[in-house]
């Protein structure tokens, strides 16, 4: 479908607007791809919507300020689309900026969408704080992309269990990927010296270490290795820099 | 209460926002590609109120809407090298980010209940709480409301149900009891009316 029916054109203002559902503006993109009067015409319309801000205008606290700031401090900008890596091709050679909002739009919350539910579950529905979890997904796992891959993946699957001396655990875990992402709320910080080892548990009981659980009353993790047989996942206190095998009682078990 | 003066403002140039500041804003941009958090506070501190207004108006609840703002500051960092000047003004970049990820957490979010309450309190215009110092924003905002006046109240209802209730245009249709071509239709003319009359560059 390139051009679509006649009446596209029309769907210029409730794109600008962002009143089209994703599926709608998914289509109405790769129209303005290839209709340039259309292009210009978002353009100033999205001019225009962008003014409707200024009646509302409203002064932050100040700790927003902080907050941005220190986000921001976390993680670089990414490159020109010119000097686009390998895996940002298709955006060097096709996307609109529009069209680009609108594909981190669609991958990054999508993502974080699917984290933060994890949690919503773990939290006993209350409200997740995803700019909190972003950071921390930025700043403590640096695999922000490996998250993103696992608990979007279609086959994802969500396992949660109670942590014994306090919060929950959730694991999201992608059979064809063989990945899994372990995400924790309220779990007590390790005692100084001592870390959360998290292991894979296969159906023989034999662990295999699959990294660390990160400091922070809200975090996810992108567990190292393959998920392979395993038939759930565990966290043990083991000492700092980890062990070969767990060396305590795991402090929760779940099945994947 | 003073009467405004009448139709006598001439039309400033184009998105509204002073040519000073906007200049300003693609230079901060380019240095916060660069890595520039000094750059990037200035960007913050010219355009927080903005950013923060709208998240505030589209989304109602006051923590949620500074999780917005801050995600989407967090976006604009990041994708400041992918800022294109000569695809629209830097401020609209960066509140259609903004509005976007509004939008797409009242979306997400919501109950069929609260989106009731939002209707009600979206009701058939904007309240107008002004409570930036920025003069050339309360500047701004005037014209913005004087224009805005200058749609028919069909045009005004679907552009603001839309752009500030974060309503589909489906939704909208639903809300205004009104065929989806119409407002469609309604949209994009009350757009055009807004943009001609705000002197945006067509």
């Amino acid at each position: 479908m390139t051009s679509g029916t006649p009446d596209v054109h029309a769907l210029s203002g409730a794109y600008a607007l962002d009143a089209l559902t994703p599926d709608e503006a998914r289509a109405f993109e790769q129209h303005l791809a290839t209709c340039e009067s259309c292009r210009d015409e978002v353009r100033s319309l999205r001019e225009a919507a962008s003014a409707l801000a200024e009646p509302v205008a409203d002064a932050p606290p100040a700790r927003l300020r902080d907050n941005v700031l220190a986000g921001i401090s976390q993680v670089r900008p990414l490159p020109p689309v010119g000097a686009a890596p390998a895996d940002d091709a298709a955006i060097t050679t096709t996307a609109q900026p529009d069209e680009l909002a609108a594909r981190r739009r669609r991958r990054a919350p999508a993502w974080l969408v699917a984290v933060a539910a994890a949690l919503a579950l773990l939290a006993g529905g209350a409200v997740v704080r995803s700019v909190q979890l972003s950071q921390q997904l930025d700043s403590v796992t640096a695999s922000g992309a490996d998250i993103a891959q696992i608990v979007t993946a279609p086959d994802a699957t969500t396992s949660t269990a109670q942590v014994s001396g306090g919060g929950r655990a959730a694991v999201v875990s992608s059979e064809s990927l063989g990945r899994a992402v372990l995400v924790t709320d309220g779990m007590p910080a390790a005692p100084a010296g001592k870390v959360w080892q998290v292991w894979y548990i296969g159906d023989d009981g034999a662990p295999s270490s699959a990294g660390f659980v990160p400091d922070g009353q809200r975090t996810a993790v992108a567990l190292q290795g393959d998920l392979g047989t395993a038939g759930a996942v565990g966290v043990t206190l083991e000492p700092a820099g980890g062990s070969q095998q767990p060396t305590t009682k795991p402090v929760v078990a779940i099945t994947v | 209460m003073p009467v405004q003066p009448a139709a006598s403002t001439p039309p400033e140039p184009s998105g509204g926002v002073g040519a000073d500041l906007a200049q300003r804003l693609v230079a901060l941009l380019a240095r916060s590609s660069r890595g520039d958090e000094h750059a990037f506070a200035e960007l913050y501190d010219l355009t927080a109120s903005r950013v923060h207004g709208l998240a505030r108006r589209v989304v109602r609840d006051p923590a949620q809407a500074e999780e917005v703002a801050q995600e989407a500051y967090l976006e604009i960092w990041r994708q400041s090298a992918r800022f294109d000047a000569s695809r629209g003004s830097a401020l609209a970049w960066m509140l259609t980010i903004v509005h976007r990820r509004a939008v797409d957490r009242v979306r997400s979010a919501e109950s069929a209940q609260a989106r009731d309450q939002r209707y009600a309190a979206v009701g058939d215009g904007p309240e107008y709480d002004v409570v930036d110092e920025e003069v050339t924003t309360r500047m701004e905002s005037a014209r913005v409301r004087r224009a805005l006046d200058s749609l028919t109240e069909v045009q005004r209802e679907a552009v603001t149900l839309a752009y500030y209730g974060g309503y589909t245009h489906r939704e909208v249709a639903d809300l205004l009891d009104v065929p989806l071509g119409t407002v469609k239709t309604r949209m994009r003319d009350g757009l055009i009316r807004l943009r001609d009359a705000l002197g945006v560059e067509a």
